[in-house]
């Protein structure tokens, strides 16, 4: 992936059935972000970093469920490093 | 006068016999003591590691015993000696359970700390290269969120050698202050306290 190309601002999040692997670990400090309708990377890397041109973090830490950094679906839960 | 005698010769006879049973009692009181020290010496190693101050009470009462041995009271350390002897026993198994209660807390915060202290400096590193921090931070928060990481860092390597060199109380102790300094950092960082990190 090209760490300087921007993933696509309008792109739609689509439903998916995906779950998250938040377990009962007591320790888990892992943090997730739910999708929601109209979210690109780049605007959940904002919201959690202040700066969206960090979304390759997101989309190297979710390479198991996300293929494209431009198609996240609704619903889909991502880790947040 | 001859009256006189009598009483003399019952008060002598008394005498000696009290003194006969009083040192009649010098050879158990001296094994009772022995055994007390024994006991006392066995449970020594844990009970000093798991429980200090019980360690310490039992050296004070042995102490005290064999003072009562060396003036001669004999009575008293067959009365006590025993009883410390059991004291020595209960705080040794005291002492086991406790040892067991460390290394199960010892085993749950080595095995989950690590993981917590990684998420922390993974997004202490993502922000130091953020151009603008998220609503809610500023580069105080973040400084702090650093200093409280190295912090934690330097703690659990402490907790973890304490831990390598069988100091269990020691090693859970620091580990227990990692746990709340990486609650604090959590949340400067609006990140999610795992709820082991709450208790």
């Amino acid at each position: 992936m090209d760490e300087k190309k921007t993933p696509d601002p309008w792109a739609i999040p689509e439903t998916d059935e995906k779950k998250s692997e938040a377990g009962g670990d007591a320790f888990d400090a892992t943090q997730w972000h739910e999708v929601q309708k109209g979210e690109t990377l780049w605007k959940i890397a904002e919201q959690y970093y202040g700066d969206g041109n960090l979304y390759p973090k997101i989309f190297e830490a979710n390479r198991d469920i996300l293929k494209d950094p431009n198609r996240i679906n609704i619903g889909q839960k991502l880790r947040i490093p | 006068m001859r009256r006189y005698i009598c009483n003399v010769v019952i008060m002598i006879l008394t005498a000696t016999l009290l003194a006969a049973c009083g040192s009649g009692d010098k050879g158990p009181a001296e094994t009772a003591l022995k055994a007390a020290e024994e006991a006392i010496n066995t449970a020594k190693g844990e009970v000093s590691k798991y429980m200090p101050d019980q360690a310490s009470s039992l050296d004070s009462a042995l102490a005290a015993t064999r003072e009562k041995l060396n003036k001669g009271d004999y009575k008293a350390v067959l009365s006590e000696a025993p009883a410390l002897t059991s004291k020595a026993q209960e705080v040794a198994s005291a002492a086991a359970a406790k040892k067991a209660e460390l290394t199960k807390s010892w085993e749950g915060l080595s095995s989950g700390m690590p993981r917590v202290v990684e998420a922390i400096k993974s997004r202490v590193d993502i922000l130091s290269q953020s151009k603008k921090l998220p609503a809610g931070m500023n580069a105080d928060t973040l400084a702090q969120a650093k200093a409280g990481l190295s912090e934690i860092t330097q703690q659990w390597t402490a907790a973890t050698e304490a831990s390598k060199s069988g100091n269990l109380m020691d090693a859970v102790t620091k580990a227990s202050s990692v746990k709340v300094k990486a609650a604090e950092v959590l949340t400067l960082l609006k990140m999610p306290v795992p709820e082991a990190l709450k208790s």
